[in-house]
């Protein structure tokens, strides 16, 4: 697969500008999350308590918060459903060290958008951090469209230009995904999640071996690639530049 | 006598503190109430019935000397008098104004009210020391002419009776309290050393002797019954330590295998003159290292919680045919890559209550082991049968297989067998596998397949709803 390596500056654009809240009482990881998302061009503010956290929630316009699940005085859960019961919908990523099945659930229902367990690859939680933010196309959507690719989910069908493209089920419901959200960096670990339901990580490099025989289909020899390899991190779905 | 160790204050510290001496002292309390209420019978029954025999008698004679004339009642009194020789019985007349007419008293007994029945008073005999009272029951009665008529018996022959009685009791029930107290404290002392002993052991497996056993003496008494289970279960203790120890062992082993080769590369790297894409390749590689060991303790981690959180919290209805299907689809890519034919072979569907999440994980593992260890252009099969109303998935390859003697272990945590060394967190992938089985109740069973490996799980419907 061909290897783009795709400079930070490229996959922040978007979302930069976007101010993020961090509660997380742990300072290193708190310093290690910062500088990556302000490398990534984030605006992001700190907090080391529940507390405090949530009263700056409720003051400040945030567009995406990071939570951790423990905290002190206010636990990251109970921060999260007070925010919701006062009908504040800023998505919120929780991040947490207790990484069982029941925590997990547990932390969607108290109204978390997304859950990442510690430890984490930091430009895990930065891809999660910009699904986050950037919300996928309007699902009501019947036609999609990247560059040259075209797909129309109610034919079941895909094109690249005037190319018709035969898709096995599990194929078209990945290119479908991606398609949803064109230029965005996708991880291994979100593709299991959302496509396959899969909440865990196999040792085999699976992911790899789906996307590698979807663009295989989808980028024929002698077109400009769309499909890229971010190093490291996962996928992206764009048309360049 | 009793001490073997510390001074005797101690001694009886220890000694009020222990349960037998406790029990030994309840009992001796039971002992002593129970003799009491026995002496109390005894009492009621002897003394008590003389005293009643005395009251009927002086009323009887009382009553039958009222009635004669006034000739015979003082002949009656003398009689009475002078025919006692015990000095033990009293009769007097008074006249109506309170003054002796005859017999052996000199004055009215006071407060002895003249209504013909029995009371107990004191009396002052006539030929007596002035001081010297004694207690009597008695009876007064006034006559037809106004006299008055004393009968008495001097009880105190009664008192002895009763105070006989009570040092029969002393002299029975304290030596029997004192042996009871005695026996409750030689009980307790020999307790309290056997309790000793044993605190002397768990002393010495709290400093970290963990080879040492509780002492058990041969009698097969409780105490040995006690310390042998408490051994039992010190040597599974044991046997888990160093299980543990190994595990320890071998997660250092696999956490310093890539973080080395992580630290030789950033090191040579810094060495040579590299070039910027040298570098950037450097710490991809540097990267790949440090996830591998992550993963590694990701894993350790997911295993841990499974096995001890005993997590149902994501069980519902749910269709193992849908399950393989899936896995059959998530699979297939990667067979195909190795020109390994997955094939999936269901009939109809099967529901079970589990976890959908974790039992793809754990056949997706087992599968994801068949596509690696299958060699190019193999087959592998995934089943899902019934057996006896219980379905079975049943996963089928003609690679190298696994050897008889390892099957057992191989779901062990960090077990590697010949055909996983060197593969990555291999042990930990099928302890994973082991945890999520154990959690829904479905037994791993790994078969020859002749050429290869067949793993047959057999999910036990029955319990798995519990």
């Amino acid at each position: 697969m061909e290897e783009m390596p795709i400079k930070i500056v490229e996959w922040d654009a978007v979302t930069a500008e976007s101010h993020i809240l961090l509660i997380e009482d742990d300072l290193d990881t708190a310093l290690e999350i910062m500088d990556d998302l302000k490398a990534r061009g984030y605006q992001v503010t700190h907090v080391d308590n529940g507390r405090r956290g949530l009263d700056l929630a409720r003051e400040q316009q945030f567009d995406t918060l990071v939570v951790d699940r423990m905290l002190p005085e206010l636990d990251g859960l109970s921060i999260i459903e007070t925010l919701r019961g006062e009908g504040i919908r800023v998505p919120v990523l929780v991040v947490s060290a207790l990484g069982d099945v029941d925590e997990r659930v547990r932390g969607l229902k108290a109204g978390g958008d997304d859950y990442l367990v510690k430890p984490f690859v930091l430009t895990e939680l930065a891809a999660r951090v910009e699904a986050l933010l950037r919300r996928p196309a309007d699902p009501r959507e019947t036609m999609l469209q990247v560059g040259p690719l075209e797909l129309d989910l109610l034919k079941r069908s895909a094109r690249r230009k005037t190319r018709e493209i035969e898709l096995l089920p599990r194929e078209f419901k990945l290119l479908e995904y991606m398609m949803r959200r064109p230029s965005r960096v996708m991880t291994r670990d979100m593709l299991l999640e959302e496509v396959w339901n899969y909440r865990f990580s196999p040792r085999s490099n699976l992911v790899d071996v789906h996307i590698g025989k979807l663009r295989r289909k989808i980028d024929a020899p002698g077109e400009i690639p769309l499909f890229y390899n971010v190093r490291g991190v996962g996928f992206i779905l764009r048309v360049p530049n | 006598m009793f001490v073997a160790s510390g001074s005797f204050s101690v001694f009886l510290i220890d000694l009020a503190q222990g349960t037998t001496f406790r029990l030994a002292c309840a009992f001796a309390g039971f002992f002593g109430a129970s003799t009491v209420v026995l002496f109390l019978f005894i009492y009621w029954q002897t003394a008590g019935s003389e005293v009643n025999r005395i009251d009927n008698l002086i009323a009887k004679d009382a009553k039958i000397v009222a009635e004669l004339p006034s000739d015979a009642v003082r002949q009656f009194v003398e009689t009475r008098v002078t025919g006692d020789f015990h000095r033990l019985s009293y009769a007097a007349l008074f006249d109506a104004q309170g003054h002796p007419v005859a017999g052996n008293l000199d004055t009215l007994p006071e407060g002895l009210p003249p209504d013909g029945k029995v009371h107990i008073t004191r009396i002052q005999p006539t030929e007596r020391a002035f001081d010297e009272l004694e207690s009597v029951r008695a009876v007064e009665r006034r006559l037809g002419d106004g006299e008055l008529l004393v009968i008495g018996r001097n009880s105190e022959e009664v008192e002895r009776l009763r105070a006989e009685l009570i040092s029969a009791l002393e002299l029975g029930l304290i030596p029997a309290m004192i042996a009871a107290l005695a026996g409750g404290m030689f009980l307790s002392w020999r307790t309290s050393n056997r309790v000793k002993e044993v605190h002397r052991a768990a002393e010495r497996i709290m400093r970290g002797h963990l080879r040492q056993r509780l002492p058990v003496r041969g009698t097969r008494d409780e105490f040995d019954k006690l310390s042998h289970s408490v051994n039992l279960m010190l040597d599974e203790i044991e046997r888990l330590l160093d299980e543990l120890k190994a595990t320890g062992d071998e997660i250092a082993h696999d956490l310093r295998t890539p973080l080395t080769r992580v630290r030789a590369r950033l090191e040579n790297t810094r060495r040579a003159d590299a070039t910027p894409e040298e570098l950037e390749a450097a710490i991809d590689k540097a990267t790949i290292g440090l996830d591998q060991a992550l993963a590694i303790i990701t894993a350790l981690l997911r295993i841990r919680e499974l096995e001890v959180g005993r997590r149902r919290a994501g069980f519902t209805q749910i269709d193992l045919a849908e399950v393989v299907s899936a896995i059959h689809d998530l699979y297939q890519p990667l067979a195909e890559e190795k020109d390994i034919a997955l094939l999936l072979e269901t009939n109809g569907s099967a529901p079970i209550y589990g976890d959908h999440d974790l039992l793809i994980e754990a056949i997706g593992n087992l599968v994801d082991n068949a596509v690696k260890f299958t060699p190019e252009g193999g087959k592998i099969r995934v089943i899902l049968a019934e057996r006896d109303g219980m379905p079975v998935i049943r996963i089928e390859d003609n690679g190298p297989g696994i050897a008889p003697e390892e099957r057992e272990m191989v779901f062990t945590r960090f077990y590697r067998s010949g055909r996983t060394k060197g593969t990555m967190g291999m042990g930990l992938g099928l302890s994973l596998v082991a945890a999520i089985t154990r959690l829904h109740n479905i037994s791993i069973d790994i078969g020859d397949n002749k050429p290869g490996c067949a793993i047959e799980l057999l999910v036990n419907t029955a319990g798995s709803a519990s």
